[in-house]
């Protein structure tokens, strides 16, 4: 082949591979399936309604498809599964409890596509309606969606490619001082105080010299507000223990909305706060009895965690739920050493460590339920590589039962008026009920599965 | 020829007899342990008495033949019993009773297993029970079938079940003991979800009789109210308790219960059991166990303190939430006050002062208590004495070695599992007492003392080296954390001596390191006098023997009423001051320095009238120190960073208080001090108005003493004597306060000072006095003093138009120093980094302490002459 001919041949084969691969968008994910899911939310028509619909947050770990997606799965649907088991095949690992394929539980159209990488999921009443936020790290960003009364999600006109609106995403905004900042890195955890509208996240990142915190506010929260914008970051804040895994809201201290986190690197509880911002004044040009809006997220407090080892990779917090003029404890679970920790933050400047209980390897989120029935508050702890729900009573300082689960049991979400655990398995892509009723006879007994077990993602 | 030596080589390296314990994490969340000796004779297992099994120190095999003794520990993860050969002589310790099974496989149990107890008969039989919490059963095990294994021959065919007999519980069981009284074996377990301890007669283990459950209960009404003997209030105002651990006292068959729902441990006794007594011990409780008993050290001695030299036996239990230690003594029923320095130290001060009085002076938390008393214990005689052997009253203590090393254990104990996953020794009676005086002619024996108590008998000489405190250090604050050093010049502070201060003395002081002085003696080092407690006197003591070395003590002496009757004594009289009333510790003392934990972030400032009013949600300002008086202390506010006006103050703001970098106008004084909020004065040149604008947002502020030193240890941190009052103003506590004034008038009597009556510091803080006709004189300069040490501070002097006279140092002077040589209990590593103790025991047939981590560690052993660690088992 003469050399001219072998240089065009070569251009032209070139040119053919780099506009197919310009052109190669990925595979779309399934809208009816789990894969590596990661977070959920449960949806009611009204506050203490069942639970209509069941979030999942599909987080394409293995960016085997073009995005994450928010799957919508249908609960009376479930139930029904529940009673008569139709369509699903006993669970052989679980006795009683029954296997459900996940396909027709979910609302196929309405699925939403986001960026890969949602992990976390909050769902939120405010007087005027209901918004979910989802963290995305990919693109770090909030997403965000308006909540209809039958549980359907609007992320605004879906791009050409499928994914939500760019205006429902949040990564950017200005800071008190008129700066103009961005969403860290390695969002964790998310935090809506409802009454102000104030949205708290932590970023796990290490770096020292990173924010690990960060502050939105949502217009839409004001009951008089008429806003349809979503929320707006407001604030970021250095200077903390690096890698913040974890908040709770605590009740306003001050008046200002006040969160406890805890830190996978640092043996710290971090209370981070709220200065809503100045009150105007019609001397200075303002406005009597409004605030300037000039809100900052400050660390009010960082109490060092002592009477434990090292203490330096904490994770979940939860708040005991027992009803009380305020909360007098908190749940936290640690990896080094792995066990539930009790934390006493009657001080919440202050939180102290008062119980430890041991933990399965490689523990990872908890939810505690109050039983009121029993009089007692059990915390669920998920063990990710021991594949274990340890049931907890804090008050006898003892592990009560064990519960096996699915691979990669990640997270979970308290349904309290059906009385039943949700848990997220991440590895196996299915979706566990826990019957946590005293009353009902299998009470602390998984009853059942929704997914294909032994798949990580679907396999047309 | 060549090849079957090397053959034979090589099977006789690969044929090593060495014990091999493999670190493969095995176990699963282990949590108790329990021991059994067990005889393989001729292919049946034989259940011996403890005593009947021993270990060769140097290489760990058995020294009592083919009775070996044996670890079962319970696995909490999967519910199984591991059983560990501690006396294996080659191969792996843990036993493997499941062969067929790839990986080691344990004797199933019931879920969740919590607690583990054993006893051995006359007859070589013997059982183990399992108290488990997911089953809620109490299961019995032969002791014989645990070393089943259907690999080897004598077993070969056998069909093995290792669960006996199982006893639902009707509630989940957490802890276990056994006790044999009139002939009748009894289980005893705390049963907390029904409140009640439950009693099986286990007298014929394979038909356990269920004799019920006993109530634990408290007082519904009188928190404070007390069983009478014989009374039963079961039902009569009373509430249901939530019993935790268990302990027998197996000299009078009571059965103490710890309790996390009250403040008591109930007492049982009786057949059928039930409850006789409640002790009031102040707190919830966990973990609890009984010493052995300790001796008295003389007559007098116990009548004076009986807390730390009384004849007693005493039960140890750890606070439910905090780890911290109580401690109770049986004989005369009383809380014992393990943190106040032994009698005749006259002001009965606190070992540590961030612990309270009635708790073992012990930093980190506990989470188990376990007793012991060393084969060297013989507890009490048939005529009721104490006795310990002859050698224990020499100079060379039981182990016939002289000055012993701090970690040799013989006597009487407590071991203290720390949260931290260390162990920390606790003296109840140490009988090498009188071989831990300081003995120089005994080369390299290390004689410093290490353990905790009810703090050490003062005869026992705590450390082989005198108190020293280091060169103090002055340094100035030049940008951020960066110090510069100073030396000593006019235009420098400088602590005080011996004369007063003028440009012709201004390095009264010595600078070489040293001791600090003798008991009562002259200002030490640098002008700091370490403050130090009398030793023990001479009528404790008794008089030495004549040849000064060997004393041959009595008998222990019983004590007439009101007359010492005994000569029982210590064996020198050692003129050492009493080292425990110091820490090591640095001190810090700094010019102005920022009030700890008053560095605030998100404070809020409102105009009052003339004054700013500073807000910090959930401080306390009081309990951190803030005071505004003129009297002691008028702190100060020093506002931090940049300005957060509106745009439209920017520059206003800016000129008045400049920026974070290059601040002005910054600092305010008090005007009052409340709980939740200080009113700050305008600083003429700033208002409150203008504070209110130009920080407008969640400001950085420190709050700090004015034109004091504050003075800070790296232990024991800032020791203020503020407090709230009912309104919640800020106050001086008079009893602090009054308490560092008798310090402080104490230490300038020894240094023969006599600083004027009217001048006072705020305790925790050291002032200085101005210059009269150019001299500052030690008369007139406030002697700061706190429970370690007094010193005197002199300021710069500078030349002025009016001659020489005082001025302030620059704000952040530091002077530093270190306190060394002092007493500090010992902590022995256990499991290390990332662990979770749950329990330990000591065997004195052994003389080896064991400990079960519930993370990777399993168990680990120990010995205890020394204390050292041994072998892991995992």
């Amino acid at each position: 082949m003469p050399p001219s001919t072998f240089r065009l041949a070569v251009g032209v084969a070139v040119a053919a591979v780099l506009g197919a691969c310009s052109d190669n968008n990925g595979s779309d994910p399934p809208p009816n399936r789990f894969f590596y899911p990661a977070a959920l939310a449960l949806h009611r028509a009204a506050p203490g309604a069942p639970a209509d619909r069941l979030y999942v947050l599909n987080s394409d770990f293995d960016l085997a498809y073009n995005g994450s997606t928010v799957a919508t799965v249908d609960l009376a649907q479930v139930r029904a599964r529940r009673a008569d088991h139709a369509g699903c095949r006993a669970d052989v690992d679980a006795r009683g409890a029954w296997v459900c394929d996940e396909t027709p539980l979910v609302i196929a159209s309405r699925t939403k596509k986001l960026n890969p990488y949602a992990v976390e999921a909050a769902l939120v009443q405010y007087p005027r309606g209901q918004r979910l936020y989802t963290l995305v790290r990919g693109g770090n960003a909030v997403a965000w969606f308006d909540v209809g009364a039958d549980g359907e999600l609007d992320c605004g006109p879906a791009d050409e490619r499928g994914y939500c609106s760019a205006t429902h995403y949040t990564r950017t905004g200005t800071d008190y001082a008129s700066n103009a900042i961005t969403l860290p890195q390695e969002s964790s955890a998310i935090s809506v105080d409802v009454a102000t509208g104030y949205i708290a996240l932590t970023h796990q990142s290490y770096d020292p010299s990173l924010p690990h915190a960060s502050l939105l506010r949502d217009p839409f929260a004001g009951a008089s507000s008429t806003q349809t914008d979503g929320p707006q970051l407001v604030g970021t804040l250095s200077g903390t223990a690096a890698a913040l895994s974890s908040l709770v809201l605590l009740p306003p201290l001050g008046g200002r909305p006040t969160w406890l986190a805890t830190s996978r690197a640092e043996a710290v509880f971090t209370l981070l706060q709220v200065y809503p911002g100045s009150a105007r004044t019609a001397s200075d040009g303002g406005v009597s009895g409004t605030q300037d809006g000039r809100e900052i997220l400050y660390r009010a407090a960082a109490t060092p965690i002592t009477g434990i080892n090292t203490g330096t990779n904490n994770r979940t917090i939860v708040l005991d739920p027992r009803p009380a003029a305020s909360p007098a404890r908190a749940y936290v679970v640690s990896r080094s050493p792995e066990a539930l920790l009790t934390v006493d933050i009657r001080n919440p400047a202050a939180p102290t460590v008062t119980d430890m209980v041991p933990l399965p390897t490689g523990p990872s989120r908890a939810a505690a339920v109050w039983h009121a029935s029993l009089g007692r508050t059990y915390v669920y702890a998920l063990s990710y590589d021991t594949r274990w729900m340890y049931v907890i009573d804090p008050d006898e300082h003892r592990v009560v039962q064990q519960i096996a689960t699915n691979r990669g049991p990640h997270n979970l979400v308290y349904d309290e008026v059906d009385r039943v655990l949700y848990v997220v398995d991440f590895l196996d892509a299915s979706i566990e009920l826990i019957d946590v009723d005293p009353a009902s006879a299998t009470f602390n007994r998984r009853v059942l599965t929704i997914g294909r077990l032994g798949r990580t993602r679907a396999v047309e | 020829m060549r090849r079957p030596l090397l053959a034979l080589a090589a099977l006789s390296l690969s044929c090593s007899s060495s014990t091999v314990v493999n670190a493969t994490y095995n176990f699963s969340r282990a949590s108790d342990v329990e021991f059994v000796c067990l005889q393989s004779d001729a292919g049946r297992v034989n259940v011996l008495p403890l005593a009947r099994c021993g270990i060769n120190p140097a290489d760990n095999t058995s020294s009592t033949g083919n009775a070996h003794l044996y670890a079962l520990v319970t696995q909490a993860e999967r519910g199984e019993l591991a059983v560990v050969d501690l006396a294996a002589s080659s191969g792996t310790s843990i036993l493997d009773n499941s062969p067929d099974v790839p990986g080691y496989s344990f004797i199933p149990l019931g879920a969740i297993p919590t607690s583990i107890v054993s006893d051995a008969r006359d007859n070589n039989t013997g059982s183990v029970w399992v108290a488990s919490a997911g089953d809620r059963t109490i299961e019995r095990l032969d002791a014989s079938t645990l070393l089943y294994n259907p690999r080897r021959a004598s077993d070969a065919g056998r069909e093995v079940v290792h669960t006996a007999t199982r006893v639902a519980m009707n509630g989940a069981p957490r802890d276990l003991a056994i006790d044999t009284v009139d002939g009748r074996t009894l289980l005893y377990a705390t049963v907390p979800d029904r409140a009640a301890v439950a009693v099986l007669d286990i007298t014929n283990a394979a038909a356990p009789v269920d004799l019920g459950f006993t109530p634990v209960t408290v007082p519904a009404a009188n928190a404070d109210a007390g069983l009478d003997a014989g009374s039963d209030d079961a039902g009569t105002g009373s509430a249901p308790a939530h019993p935790q651990d268990l302990v027998v006292d197996p000299e009078t068959h009571r059965v103490y219960v710890s309790d996390d729902g009250s403040n008591y441990v109930h007492v049982f006794a009786g057949n059928p059991l039930r409850e006789v007594d409640r002790i009031a011990v102040g707190a919830p409780t966990r973990a609890i166990t009984l010493t052995g008993w300790a001796r008295r050290l003389t007559c007098a001695a116990e009548a004076d303190d009986p807390d730390h030299y009384g004849r007693a036996r005493y039960l140890y239990a750890t606070e439910a939430s905090t780890g911290l230690i109580t401690v109770y003594d049986l004989t005369r029923g009383a809380v014992v006050r393990p943190n106040v320095l032994p009698a005749p130290n006259p002001q009965r001060r606190m070992l540590a002062p961030a612990r309270p009085e009635d708790r073992v002076a012990l930093a980190t938390p506990a989470v188990a208590l376990f007793p012991i008393n060393t084969a060297e214990y013989r507890g009490r005689n048939a005529a009721g004495e104490i006795t310990v052997p002859d050698a224990c009253r020499t100079l060379n203590g039981c182990g016939g070695t002289g000055a012993l090393g701090p970690t040799y254990l013989h006597g009487v104990f407590v071991g203290a599992l720390l949260r931290t996953g260390r162990i920390a020794i606790i003296d109840v009676d140490d009988y090498d007492a009188p071989a831990r005086a300081k003995t120089p002619n005994i080369v390299g024996a290390p004689n410093g003392y290490r353990f905790v108590r009810h703090a050490p008998r003062p005869t026992v000489d705590v450390s082989s080296t005198n108190l020293v405190v280091s060169t103090p250090t002055l340094t100035a604050l030049v940008r951020g954390t960066q110090r510069v050093s100073l030396s000593e010049a006019p235009e420098t502070p400088a602590l005080g001596c011996a004369t007063d201060r003028s440009l012709a003395t201004l390095a009264p002081c010595a600078s070489t390191a040293g001791d600090a002085g003798v008991d009562g003696g002259s200002a030490g080092l640098g002008g700091i006098t370490v403050v130090r407690q009398p030793r023990v006197p001479t009528e404790y003591l008794g008089a030495p023997d004549a040849d000064g070395g060997t004393v041959p003590m009595a008998a222990e002496p019983a004590c007439a009423a009101g007359a010492d009757a005994g000569t029982d004594a210590a064996v020198t009289n050692s003129t050492l001051a009493d080292p425990y009333a110091v820490l090591n510790e640095t001190w810090t003392l700094t010019w102005e320095g920022a009030i700890p934990n008053l560095d605030l972030y998100g404070v809020s400032f409102t105009a009052s009238g003339a004054n700013a009013v500073m807000e910090s949600p959930a401080t306390d300002f009081c309990a951190r120190g803030a005071l505004a008086d003129d009297t002691y202390a008028r702190d100060q506010v020093t506002v931090l960073g940049d300005p957060t006006s509106l745009a439209s103050d920017r520059v206003a703001c800016g000129a008045l208080f400049g920026t974070g970098a290059q601040p002005l106008n910054r600092d305010f004084v008090l005007d009052d001090a409340f709980r939740d909020r200080l009113v700050l004065r305008p600083n003429g040149a700033a208002t409150a108005a203008d504070v209110a604008r130009c920080f407008a947002l969640a400001a950085h502020v420190q709050v700090r003493a004015r034109r004091q030193w504050m003075v800070t240890g790296n232990v024991n941190g800032y020791l203020s004597a503020v407090r709230a009052d009912a309104s919640g103003h800020c106050e001086v506590d008079p009893a602090k306060q009054s308490a560092v004034e008798a310090l402080a008038s104490r230490c300038a009597a020894e240094r023969n000072v006599t600083p004027a009556a009217t001048t006072r510091c705020l305790a925790g803080r050291a002032c200085m006095a101005s210059a009269v006709n150019g001299v500052v004189a030690r008369n007139a300069t406030p002697m700061f003093a706190n429970p370690f040490f007094c010193v005197q501070v002199f300021p710069p002097l500078a030349s002025g138009d009016g001659g020489v006279v005082a001025a302030d140092p620059t704000r952040d002077t530091q002077f530093t120093f270190s306190i060394s040589g002092a007493w500090e209990p010992s902590t022995i590593e256990a499991a290390g980094t990332g662990s979770f103790p749950m329990t330990g025991r000591f065997l004195p047939t052994v003389g080896r302490m064991y400990v079960v981590d519930s993370a990777n560690s399993g168990l680990i052993e120990f010995s205890s002459v020394p204390i050292s660690r041994i072998r892991v088992f995992n």
